[in-house]
């Protein structure tokens, strides 16, 4: 899907909306979405001032969530970039992954819990990013029940 | 037009609970890797990470990739995004597609009716470029499910609601 979201002299805006077939790549859509922004542009008098592409997926038929489930409940995890900066993210619905003795148990993260092992490894298996391009990095410093 | 493209990809990642409450993750990555090996890192090594921590099933995902202007010039005073260029399409399948141009040009009106004129020479560009696969390759536009656009039908200027921001 290819959005073109256009602004007007008021400030409203509103967005024009493209698809292609999903198996382009990326590297080819960008100089077809930058040609249709400026056809696009051509026939208005709006600001062109964003362009998106996105690929969605879904699962076909995914498995019934848990009787504990509820994507209310979120566990923020705190992980550091290569400018060890601090950076959050939110998981929906956390397992069975706290500390279940002393002062933390049931709100704090089990760092070695073995669930967590893995999503921790996974932040380190791929070249993760924050939204200003800093890399992740190798530490997964704290989590805790998001209130 | 004078977007800058983001330094990174994003992915978001969408979670559904028991009571079918929706939740999402994001994460981004550079933006110079490939599409396919995101596929692969998602499918792979994220959800079952994620899922490993989660009682939430995953139901799909999105990759995504923004070009934009944070300071974008003042639009004309002419401009108004609700007044749309609105283009309704034949597609293969024999399904029709619209496409909706945000703050049409009156010039492109035709005076004293609402009808788009399909001898101007930026319309014709426009419906060229939909119409015509061989411009834009395999980025070329089709409809939501894959089917190529092969016809123009109605070209009319519609007014449709917006959203501020």
């Amino acid at each position: 899907m290819m959005g073109f979201t256009f602004r007007d002299r008021d400030g409203n805006s509103a967005k024009a909306t493209f698809y292609c077939v999903w198996a382009s790549s990326i590297t080819e859509v960008w100089p077809a979405a930058y040609a249709i922004g400026d056809q696009l542009s051509a026939l208005s008098d709006g600001v062109l001032y964003k362009i998106e592409l996105s690929y969605r997926y879904t699962v076909d038929e995914p498995l019934a969530a848990a009787d504990t489930s509820t994507n209310e409940r979120k566990v923020l995890m705190l992980i550091t970039n290569d400018d060890d900066e601090i950076n959050g993210i939110m998981i929906p619905s956390p397992g069975d992954i706290f500390e279940t003795t002393g002062s933390y148990a049931g709100i704090r993260v089990d760092l070695a819990n073995e669930d967590v092992v893995v999503f921790a490894d996974m932040l380190l298996a791929i070249d993760l990013r924050t939204d200003d391009n800093r890399q992740l990095g190798t530490v997964l410093a704290a989590g805790g029940l998001a209130l | 037009m004078a977007v800058t493209l983001s330094p990174v990809t994003n992915v978001t990642i969408s979670l559904v609970d028991r009571d079918l409450n929706r939740s999402t993750i994001g994460f981004h990555v550079n933006a110079g890797v490939a599409l396919g090996f995101i596929q692969d890192a998602i499918t792979d090594t994220m959800i079952p990470a994620i899922e490993g921590i989660s009682d939430a099933v995953v139901t799909g995902y999105t990759i995504s990739s923004i070009a934009d202007d944070p300071a974008p010039a003042l639009a004309a005073e002419t401009s108004d995004v609700e007044r749309k260029g609105v283009f309704s399409f034949g597609a293969a399948n024999g399904s029709s597609y619209v496409i909706g141009v945000p703050s049409i040009k009156n010039t492109v009106v035709i005076d004293e009716t609402n009808k788009i004129d399909k001898a101007n020479a930026a319309v014709i560009a426009f419906v060229q470029m939909v119409l015509d696969p061989s411009i834009l390759d395999l980025a070329h536009p089709v409809t939501y499910l894959g089917s190529d656009i092969t016809s123009l039908g109605k070209a009319e200027k519609h007014h449709r609601s917006s959203r501020r921001g």
